[in-house]
């Protein structure tokens, strides 16, 4: 489908990755995810074509990109970019319209077909009822849905997303992650997207391209974890992946304070947590103990009824 | 896109008002004539009409069409809604042309001055000197923006160098650069009509055939490019048009204010739609009606006086302008 021949990338003369050597099958979600500045989005934009490769080459469907006329990549590759769309009276059907381009006459009039599949990639991405919105009158989220039916009305095979959840809150970014992952089973597209989103990524994506300054690590996301990849690529003094779930956990500053926390979970769960925050360290032979039990914290022998009066009664 | 009945409607507004200004521009002038003067065949309502009312409001149709079509193209090249038709140095360029050959005239052939054409095609060259150096500079530049700052600094240095030549020139002379400066729709005859019309024509026709790119434009220049638009393809043709549109027009009539900056606004904000489809036809009919009225309001005073369109077009576009971003503040 997408392969990329000893590919080198960045900006005039400075090389921001060299001699990547990926590939993409059809029905791919891929999650590139690496820390800032290690080059994502110039490989997403080299990729889309919107700037040249430095060397190397890109081949889609065994056509190189770089030979491709802007018509045949545009019949090939749609994007969703970090650019804002600030267009005033634009409305969600104009924009997804947009995405017909490649296929209209000069006067852009829209066909039957072009209707068809407009209102298809509206419902695909649940916006049928605010079709005739426009654009400053729906929600971020509502927005980049929209942009992503455009991406699929221009019925190409690949879809390239750059950072498609920034700037989204959390319900918002699963439900885009959840949509990506939907679109790429029913509509047999791949969908390369750049992320910062570890968990999402983690749990969704077919294959994450992980990249860091020295290249990027290929495979699916459970192989890189286990081989300590994601560590490597993005390990600091001041956080870890949890070995047993994947998210990502602080490493808290310690104080010299010691406690013992038994009894029942959640309860127990959360306190560990809020002790851990406030650099309390946990220690089964510790002086001090806490017993959680029937939704009442046991502490020196009284009954404290909520963390945070532990936490006050523990740092006085 | 959605609701062609109200479109049609409003066109057909819009094309009825142009008219009636149409008419009422050539009945009211520095002379009353009476309406009926415009069927009759006295031979002096016939000469002022057929002469000289006629062909100025025909430049106040195709000025205020071309002026508004030119400032909707750099809106939507540049992205920027404070874009006109000047932005790109066009009549700072053409006053240039025109106070060299005003206020340096003392080195030209006295019959190249006199013929009145002398002004037209120093400001036509002036104009393009300026358009041709952004056109150079647009495929080197990678954001649109850039641009916009090298259109706006050629015509600073444009203007720097008229205020050189105007400080050393001679009063008689300066005199009838800052006239120029004034604009005036009464100066194209018909003979000048009959080179303005074509090229004119030519620049509309284009931005017309473009329509579709423009559209992708909307988007800005990189989703443009991924839906197959050629970004430096595009940007020379709307570049060609409004060098074909403002500079024309401004050589003919010197510089008009505003009107190009104001009037894409008001169709966007009458249509509620950006489409190109929609938008450049209104914005032909609209920058027509506009510069009419705004030509009707020059004849305000009394007889044999007419105030400077420039300075009217500014007074009618510069509020509509404010309107706009006070109306923009209230909605966000």
């Amino acid at each position: 489908m997408l392969r990329t021949t000893n590919l080198h990338i960045g900006y005039g003369r400075r090389s921001v990755q060299s001699d990547l050597n990926l590939h993409a099958n059809a029905r791919d979600l891929i999650c590139l995810t690496g820390t800032n500045g290690c080059g994502k989005s110039t490989l997403l934009r080299t990729l889309a074509g919107l700037q040249k490769p430095l060397k190397g080459d890109i081949t889609i469907q065994g056509k190189s990109v770089q030979k491709l006329s802007n018509y045949e990549r545009s019949t090939l590759f749609s994007l969703v970019l970090t650019d804002s769309i600030d267009t005033e009276n634009l409305t969600v059907h104009d924009l997804v319209a947009l995405g017909r381009f490649p296929y209209t006459n000069w006067a852009g009039s829209l066909s039957d077909t072009d209707e068809a599949k407009i209102a298809e990639s509206i419902n695909q991405v649940n916006l049928t009822h605010k079709t005739h919105c426009y654009l400053n009158e729906i929600s971020d989220g509502e927005k980049q849905r929209a942009v992503i039916a455009k991406a699929l009305a221009q019925d190409t095979p690949l879809v390239l997303l750059d950072e498609p959840t920034a700037h989204l809150d959390l319900p918002n970014r699963v439900e885009i992650m959840l949509l990506l992952r939907r679109l790429s089973v029913n509509t047999q597209k791949t969908f390369i997207l750049s992320t910062h989103e570890l968990d999402l990524a983690l749990q969704m994506a077919d294959k994450i391209w992980l990249m860091n300054p020295n290249g990027v690590e290929v495979g699916i996301p459970e192989d890189l974890m286990l081989t300590g990849k994601f560590q490597e690529a993005f390990g600091s003094h001041s956080f870890q992946f949890d070995e047993n779930d994947g998210h990502c956990k602080i490493n808290h500053l310690v104080g010299p304070l010691h406690v013992n926390v038994i009894g029942e979970k959640p309860a127990t769960l959360w306190l560990q947590r809020a002790l851990l925050r406030c650099g309390i360290q946990l220690s089964e032979s510790a002086s001090i103990t806490i017993e959680a039990h029937g939704g009442v914290f046991r502490l020196h022998n009284t009954d404290v009824h909520s963390i945070e009066e532990i936490l006050k009664i523990l740092m006085d | 896109m959605n609701t062609l009945p109200k479109n049609t409607l409003l066109f057909v507004g819009l094309i009825l008002l142009t008219a009636a200004l149409f008419l009422l521009d050539i009945a009211f002038g520095s002379v009353r004539l009476p309406l009926e003067a415009l069927l009759s065949d006295n031979p002096i309502y016939h000469e002022i009409i057929v002469n000289f009312r006629l062909p100025k409001a025909l430049t106040a149709i195709i000025t205020g069409a071309s002026i508004s079509v030119a400032g909707l193209l750099m809106q939507t090249l540049f992205r920027n809604p404070l874009a006109g038709p000047y932005v790109l140095g066009v009549s700072s360029g053409a006053s240039l042309g025109v106070a060299i050959f005003l206020l340096g005239s003392s080195f030209l052939p006295i019959a190249f001055i006199q013929s009145g054409w002398g002004l037209v095609i120093s400001a036509i060259l002036g104009g393009v000197l300026v358009l041709l150096l952004v056109l150079g500079i647009s495929f080197r530049v990678r954001q649109a923006v850039s641009l916009l700052i090298v259109g706006i600094m050629f015509g600073q240095i444009a203007g720097s160098l008229v205020t050189i030549l105007q400080n050393s020139s001679n009063p008689d002379s300066l005199k009838l650069f800052v006239v120029w400066t004034f604009g005036s729709l009464s100066a194209v005859s018909w003979t000048y009509m009959q080179v303005m019309l074509p090229l004119v024509a030519v620049g509309l026709l284009l931005a017309l055939t473009i329509q579709k790119s423009l559209n992708g434009l909307l988007l800005g220049e990189n989703y443009a490019q991924g839906l197959g638009i050629s970004i430096v393809r595009t940007r020379f043709l709307i570049i060609i048009a409004v060098a074909l549109l403002a500079g024309t027009t401004t050589a003919f009539t010197g510089p008009i204010a505003f009107i190009g900056m104001a009037v894409p606004h008001l169709v966007r904000g009458l249509f509620r739609t950006s489409d190109h489809r929609i938008t450049l036809p209104g914005t032909m009919l609209c920058g027509a009606s506009l510069l009419l009225l705004c030509d009707l309001a020059t004849q305000l005073p009394a007889d044999g006086y007419t105030l400077p369109i420039n300075a009217i077009s500014a007074l009618v576009g510069a509020p509509i302008i404010i309107w706009i971003i006070l109306k923009k503040k209230s909605n966000s």
